[in-house]
Protein backbone atom coordinates (compact mmCIF):
# COMPACT_ATOMS: atom_id res chain seq x y z
CA UNK A 1 0.00 0.00 0.00
CA UNK A 2 1.41 3.38 -1.04
CA UNK A 3 0.13 6.89 -0.42
CA UNK A 4 -1.28 8.70 -3.42
CA UNK A 5 -0.45 12.10 -2.05
CA UNK A 6 0.85 13.85 1.01
CA UNK A 7 -0.01 17.27 2.37
CA UNK A 8 0.78 19.57 5.28
CA UNK A 9 0.00 18.73 8.05
CA UNK A 10 0.58 15.10 7.27
CA UNK A 11 -2.39 14.01 5.22
CA UNK A 12 -2.12 10.82 3.25
CA UNK A 13 -4.64 9.26 0.93
CA UNK A 14 -4.42 5.72 -0.35
CA UNK A 15 -6.39 3.29 -2.44
CA UNK A 16 -7.51 0.45 -0.21
CA UNK A 17 -5.70 -2.85 -0.64
CA UNK A 18 -7.58 -5.99 -1.59
CA UNK A 19 -10.02 -7.39 0.93
CA UNK A 20 -8.13 -10.65 1.22
CA UNK A 21 -5.13 -8.69 2.54
CA UNK A 22 -6.88 -8.03 5.86
CA UNK A 23 -4.73 -10.50 7.86
CA UNK A 24 -1.57 -8.88 6.49
CA UNK A 25 -2.85 -5.43 7.36
CA UNK A 26 -3.63 -6.51 10.92
CA UNK A 27 -0.26 -8.15 11.47
CA UNK A 28 1.91 -6.01 13.70
CA UNK A 29 -0.86 -3.66 14.72
CA UNK A 30 -1.30 -2.91 18.44
CA UNK A 31 -4.00 -4.92 20.17
CA UNK A 32 -6.33 -1.93 20.57
CA UNK A 33 -6.20 -1.28 16.82
CA UNK A 34 -7.02 -4.90 16.00
CA UNK A 35 -9.84 -5.05 18.52
CA UNK A 36 -11.37 -1.93 17.07
CA UNK A 37 -11.15 -3.14 13.47
CA UNK A 38 -12.49 -6.59 14.29
CA UNK A 39 -15.33 -5.15 16.35
CA UNK A 40 -17.06 -4.41 13.06
CA UNK A 41 -19.19 -7.35 12.06
CA UNK A 42 -19.27 -6.24 8.43
CA UNK A 43 -16.23 -7.58 6.55
CA UNK A 44 -16.42 -4.59 4.23
CA UNK A 45 -16.19 -2.24 7.20
CA UNK A 46 -13.31 -4.25 8.70
CA UNK A 47 -11.40 -4.00 5.45
CA UNK A 48 -11.95 -0.24 5.06
CA UNK A 49 -11.04 0.41 8.66
CA UNK A 50 -7.90 -1.75 8.48
CA UNK A 51 -6.76 0.17 5.41
CA UNK A 52 -7.02 3.47 7.23
CA UNK A 53 -5.22 2.18 10.32
CA UNK A 54 -2.51 0.63 8.16
CA UNK A 55 -1.99 4.03 6.58
CA UNK A 56 -1.57 5.53 10.05
CA UNK A 57 1.06 2.89 10.81
CA UNK A 58 2.92 3.88 7.63
CA UNK A 59 2.84 7.54 8.57
CA UNK A 60 4.17 6.81 12.04
CA UNK A 61 6.88 4.65 10.55
CA UNK A 62 7.99 7.52 8.33
CA UNK A 63 8.42 9.61 11.47
CA UNK A 64 10.42 6.80 13.05
CA UNK A 65 7.62 6.00 15.48
CA UNK A 66 6.08 2.71 16.52
CA UNK A 67 2.27 2.35 16.45
CA UNK A 68 0.91 3.30 19.85
CA UNK A 69 -2.09 1.85 21.63
CA UNK A 70 -5.23 3.97 21.36
CA UNK A 71 -8.30 4.71 23.42
CA UNK A 72 -11.70 5.84 22.16
CA UNK A 73 -14.01 8.59 23.36
CA UNK A 74 -17.73 8.03 23.84
CA UNK A 75 -18.27 9.30 20.30
CA UNK A 76 -15.65 6.91 18.96
CA UNK A 77 -12.83 9.39 18.47
CA UNK A 78 -9.49 7.60 18.79
CA UNK A 79 -6.48 9.04 20.60
CA UNK A 80 -2.98 7.77 21.19
CA UNK A 81 -2.34 6.62 24.72
CA UNK A 82 1.31 7.71 24.83
CA UNK A 83 2.32 9.56 21.66
CA UNK A 84 1.93 13.36 21.79
CA UNK A 85 0.25 13.40 18.39
CA UNK A 86 -3.30 13.56 17.11
CA UNK A 87 -4.78 11.72 14.17
CA UNK A 88 -8.01 11.30 12.27
CA UNK A 89 -9.01 8.54 9.87
CA UNK A 90 -11.59 8.35 7.15
CA UNK A 91 -12.56 5.97 4.39
CA UNK A 92 -15.14 5.80 1.68
CA UNK A 93 -15.50 3.44 -1.20
CA UNK A 94 -12.05 2.29 -2.29
CA UNK A 95 -10.06 4.97 -0.49
CA UNK A 96 -8.74 5.61 2.98
CA UNK A 97 -7.09 8.72 4.37
CA UNK A 98 -5.20 9.60 7.52
CA UNK A 99 -4.33 12.95 9.06
CA UNK A 100 -1.50 13.08 11.60
CA UNK A 101 -0.93 16.34 13.43
CA UNK A 102 0.62 18.00 16.43
CA UNK A 103 -2.79 19.61 17.00
CA UNK A 104 -6.22 18.06 17.47
CA UNK A 105 -7.63 17.32 14.06
CA UNK A 106 -10.55 16.02 12.04
CA UNK A 107 -10.63 14.52 8.58
CA UNK A 108 -13.34 13.27 6.28
CA UNK A 109 -13.52 12.05 2.74
CA UNK A 110 -16.61 11.36 0.72
CA UNK A 111 -17.36 10.36 -2.82
CA UNK A 112 -19.53 12.74 -4.80
CA UNK A 113 -23.04 11.66 -3.93
CA UNK A 114 -26.52 12.81 -3.22
CA UNK A 115 -28.46 11.40 -0.30
CA UNK A 116 -31.34 9.10 -1.11
CA UNK A 117 -33.67 11.42 0.67
CA UNK A 118 -33.85 15.12 -0.28
CA UNK A 119 -34.40 16.11 3.35
CA UNK A 120 -30.70 15.82 4.10
CA UNK A 121 -29.82 18.09 1.18
CA UNK A 122 -32.15 20.64 2.67
CA UNK A 123 -30.75 20.24 6.15
CA UNK A 124 -27.22 20.70 4.88
CA UNK A 125 -28.06 23.89 3.05
CA UNK A 126 -28.29 22.72 -0.54
CA UNK A 127 -31.77 24.16 -0.77
CA UNK A 128 -30.18 27.60 -0.97
CA UNK A 129 -28.15 26.61 -3.98
CA UNK A 130 -30.79 27.06 -6.61
CA UNK A 131 -28.13 27.70 -9.22
CA UNK A 132 -26.83 24.13 -8.91
CA UNK A 133 -29.10 22.37 -11.33
CA UNK A 134 -26.51 20.00 -12.67
CA UNK A 135 -26.57 16.73 -10.72
CA UNK A 136 -22.81 16.19 -10.93
CA UNK A 137 -22.16 19.67 -9.56
CA UNK A 138 -24.79 19.21 -6.88
CA UNK A 139 -23.39 15.86 -5.79
CA UNK A 140 -19.89 17.34 -5.64
CA UNK A 141 -21.12 20.26 -3.57
CA UNK A 142 -23.03 17.96 -1.25
CA UNK A 143 -19.91 15.87 -0.64
CA UNK A 144 -17.85 19.00 -0.06
CA UNK A 145 -20.30 20.38 2.49
CA UNK A 146 -20.65 17.01 4.20
CA UNK A 147 -16.88 16.49 4.55
CA UNK A 148 -16.34 20.00 5.89
CA UNK A 149 -19.01 19.45 8.53
CA UNK A 150 -17.79 16.00 9.46
CA UNK A 151 -14.18 17.17 9.76
CA UNK A 152 -15.35 19.70 12.36
CA UNK A 153 -17.46 17.05 14.11
CA UNK A 154 -14.40 14.84 14.38
CA UNK A 155 -12.15 17.63 15.59
CA UNK A 156 -14.59 18.63 18.30
CA UNK A 157 -15.42 15.00 19.17
CA UNK A 158 -19.13 15.55 18.69
CA UNK A 159 -21.79 13.02 17.82
CA UNK A 160 -22.66 12.75 14.14
CA UNK A 161 -26.14 13.91 15.06
CA UNK A 162 -24.69 17.40 15.52
CA UNK A 163 -23.97 17.62 11.83
CA UNK A 164 -27.20 19.42 11.01
CA UNK A 165 -26.10 22.32 13.21
CA UNK A 166 -22.46 22.60 12.16
CA UNK A 167 -21.62 25.43 9.81
CA UNK A 168 -19.33 24.20 7.03
CA UNK A 169 -18.01 27.64 6.13
CA UNK A 170 -15.57 28.09 8.98
CA UNK A 171 -12.31 29.28 7.51
CA UNK A 172 -10.15 26.79 9.36
CA UNK A 173 -11.34 23.81 7.30
CA UNK A 174 -9.39 22.94 4.16
CA UNK A 175 -11.07 21.05 1.32
CA UNK A 176 -9.69 19.57 -1.83
CA UNK A 177 -11.20 17.36 -4.53
CA UNK A 178 -9.47 14.24 -5.77
CA UNK A 179 -11.09 12.59 -8.74
CA UNK A 180 -14.68 12.02 -7.53
CA UNK A 181 -13.88 12.55 -3.84
CA UNK A 182 -13.88 15.55 -1.58
CA UNK A 183 -11.37 15.50 1.24
CA UNK A 184 -11.75 18.02 4.06
CA UNK A 185 -9.64 18.42 7.14
CA UNK A 186 -9.03 20.73 10.05
CA UNK A 187 -6.16 20.78 12.50
CA UNK A 188 -6.58 23.29 15.29
CA UNK A 189 -7.15 23.73 18.96
CA UNK A 190 -10.88 23.14 19.38
CA UNK A 191 -11.31 26.34 21.36
CA UNK A 192 -9.89 28.34 18.46
CA UNK A 193 -12.31 27.06 15.84
CA UNK A 194 -14.53 29.79 14.56
CA UNK A 195 -18.03 28.62 13.80
CA UNK A 196 -19.77 31.94 13.86
CA UNK A 197 -20.73 32.37 10.19
CA UNK A 198 -24.26 31.44 9.32
CA UNK A 199 -25.03 29.44 6.23
CA UNK A 200 -26.97 32.17 4.49
CA UNK A 201 -24.31 34.84 4.71
CA UNK A 202 -22.81 33.98 1.34
CA UNK A 203 -22.96 31.32 -1.29
CA UNK A 204 -20.58 28.54 -0.21
CA UNK A 205 -19.67 27.47 -3.70
CA UNK A 206 -17.95 30.84 -4.15
CA UNK A 207 -15.47 29.83 -1.48
CA UNK A 208 -12.58 28.42 -3.46
CA UNK A 209 -9.48 29.50 -1.59
CA UNK A 210 -8.64 25.99 -0.40
CA UNK A 211 -9.73 24.14 -3.46
CA UNK A 212 -7.45 22.61 -6.02
CA UNK A 213 -7.86 19.84 -8.49
CA UNK A 214 -5.44 17.04 -7.85
CA UNK A 215 -6.06 15.58 -11.26
CA UNK A 216 -4.12 18.46 -12.75
CA UNK A 217 -1.24 18.06 -10.36
CA UNK A 218 0.32 14.83 -11.51
CA UNK A 219 4.08 14.89 -11.66
CA UNK A 220 6.71 12.18 -11.86
CA UNK A 221 4.16 9.41 -11.59
CA UNK A 222 2.88 10.69 -8.28
CA UNK A 223 0.55 13.41 -7.16
CA UNK A 224 1.55 16.70 -5.70
CA UNK A 225 -0.76 18.45 -3.36
CA UNK A 226 -1.98 21.60 -5.11
CA UNK A 227 -1.80 23.95 -2.16
CA UNK A 228 1.66 25.44 -1.86
CA UNK A 229 3.50 24.46 1.30
CA UNK A 230 3.96 28.10 2.26
CA UNK A 231 0.26 28.72 1.87
CA UNK A 232 -0.61 25.63 3.88
CA UNK A 233 1.88 26.57 6.59
CA UNK A 234 0.40 30.03 6.82
CA UNK A 235 -3.04 28.59 7.15
CA UNK A 236 -1.98 26.20 9.87
CA UNK A 237 -0.16 28.97 11.70
CA UNK A 238 -3.29 31.09 11.55
CA UNK A 239 -5.35 28.21 12.85
CA UNK A 240 -3.16 28.02 15.91
CA UNK A 241 -4.08 31.55 16.94
CA UNK A 242 -7.11 31.66 19.20
CA UNK A 243 -9.86 33.30 17.21
CA UNK A 244 -12.89 33.03 19.44
CA UNK A 245 -13.46 32.19 23.03
CA UNK A 246 -15.66 29.25 22.12
CA UNK A 247 -18.13 27.77 19.74
CA UNK A 248 -21.51 29.04 18.82
CA UNK A 249 -24.01 27.86 21.37
CA UNK A 250 -26.36 26.17 19.03
CA UNK A 251 -28.65 23.34 20.02
CA UNK A 252 -26.33 20.91 18.33
CA UNK A 253 -23.28 22.13 20.20
CA UNK A 254 -24.45 21.12 23.64
CA UNK A 255 -22.06 18.23 23.83
CA UNK A 256 -19.14 20.56 23.26
CA UNK A 257 -20.42 23.08 25.76
CA UNK A 258 -20.66 20.35 28.33
CA UNK B 1 -41.20 -3.84 10.59
CA UNK B 2 -41.50 -4.78 6.91
CA UNK B 3 -41.48 -1.17 5.77
CA UNK B 4 -38.50 -0.34 7.99
CA UNK B 5 -36.57 -3.27 6.57
CA UNK B 6 -37.53 -2.18 3.09
CA UNK B 7 -36.14 1.31 3.72
CA UNK B 8 -32.99 -0.10 5.32
CA UNK B 9 -32.47 -2.38 2.35
CA UNK B 10 -32.53 0.64 0.05
CA UNK B 11 -29.81 2.32 2.07
CA UNK B 12 -27.59 -0.67 2.66
CA UNK B 13 -28.06 -2.74 -0.48
CA UNK B 14 -28.44 -5.68 1.90
CA UNK B 15 -31.29 -7.93 0.71
CA UNK B 16 -34.45 -7.54 2.79
CA UNK B 17 -34.46 -11.17 3.90
CA UNK B 18 -31.00 -10.77 5.40
CA UNK B 19 -31.87 -7.81 7.62
CA UNK B 20 -32.74 -8.99 11.11
CA UNK B 21 -34.14 -7.05 14.10
CA UNK B 22 -30.97 -7.65 16.10
CA UNK B 23 -28.71 -6.21 13.38
CA UNK B 24 -26.88 -3.03 14.37
CA UNK B 25 -27.15 -0.36 11.71
CA UNK B 26 -23.51 0.71 11.91
CA UNK B 27 -21.60 -2.50 12.52
CA UNK B 28 -23.79 -5.17 10.93
CA UNK B 29 -25.38 -3.20 8.11
CA UNK B 30 -22.28 -1.02 7.62
CA UNK B 31 -24.19 2.24 7.29
CA UNK B 32 -21.94 5.28 7.11
CA UNK B 33 -22.60 8.40 9.13
CA UNK B 34 -24.04 9.98 6.00
CA UNK B 35 -26.33 6.98 5.50
CA UNK B 36 -27.55 7.26 9.09
CA UNK B 37 -28.48 10.91 8.77
CA UNK B 38 -30.05 10.26 5.39
CA UNK B 39 -32.03 7.35 6.83
CA UNK B 40 -33.27 9.49 9.71
CA UNK B 41 -34.69 11.98 7.21
CA UNK B 42 -36.45 9.19 5.36
CA UNK B 43 -37.92 7.75 8.56
CA UNK B 44 -39.07 11.17 9.71
CA UNK B 45 -40.96 11.71 6.47
CA UNK B 46 -42.27 8.17 6.21
CA UNK B 47 -43.72 8.22 9.72
CA UNK B 48 -44.40 11.97 9.98
CA UNK B 49 -42.29 12.56 13.05
CA UNK B 50 -39.23 14.52 14.08
CA UNK B 51 -36.43 12.54 15.65
CA UNK B 52 -34.38 14.80 17.96
CA UNK B 53 -30.60 14.46 17.81
CA UNK B 54 -30.41 13.02 21.31
CA UNK B 55 -32.86 10.27 20.35
CA UNK B 56 -30.87 9.29 17.27
CA UNK B 57 -27.99 8.32 19.53
CA UNK B 58 -30.15 5.77 21.30
CA UNK B 59 -31.04 3.98 18.07
CA UNK B 60 -28.56 1.20 17.50
CA UNK B 61 -30.38 -1.78 16.04
CA UNK B 62 -33.17 -2.43 13.57
CA UNK B 63 -35.38 -3.36 16.52
CA UNK B 64 -34.55 0.00 18.14
CA UNK B 65 -35.87 1.78 15.05
CA UNK B 66 -39.10 -0.17 15.19
CA UNK B 67 -39.54 0.45 18.92
CA UNK B 68 -38.88 4.16 18.49
CA UNK B 69 -41.39 4.51 15.69
CA UNK B 70 -44.03 2.49 17.52
CA UNK B 71 -43.74 4.76 20.54
CA UNK B 72 -43.51 8.09 18.72
CA UNK B 73 -45.37 7.87 15.40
Amino acid sequence: MKPIFKATPDLWLTALPKEQDLPDLLAGMPQSWKEHILSYTSSKRQHQSAGAWALLALMLKERGLQPDEVSFSDNGKPSFVHLPLYFSLSHDGGYAACLLSELPCGLDLQHFCLPHHPKLQKQLGLKEQQCLKDEQLLSSEFARIWTRKEAIIKLLDLSITSIRNIDPKTDAVCSVPYENLWISWISARPESVELKASWNESAPWKETSHSGNLKTARSGGGLIFPISKASARDRIRNMEQPQLSGCRKDEGMKEYDN
Amino acid sequence: MDRIIEILSEYTEVPKDQIKPENTILDDLALTSLDVMDLIGALEDEYDLEIPDQDIRSISTVADIEAYIQSHA
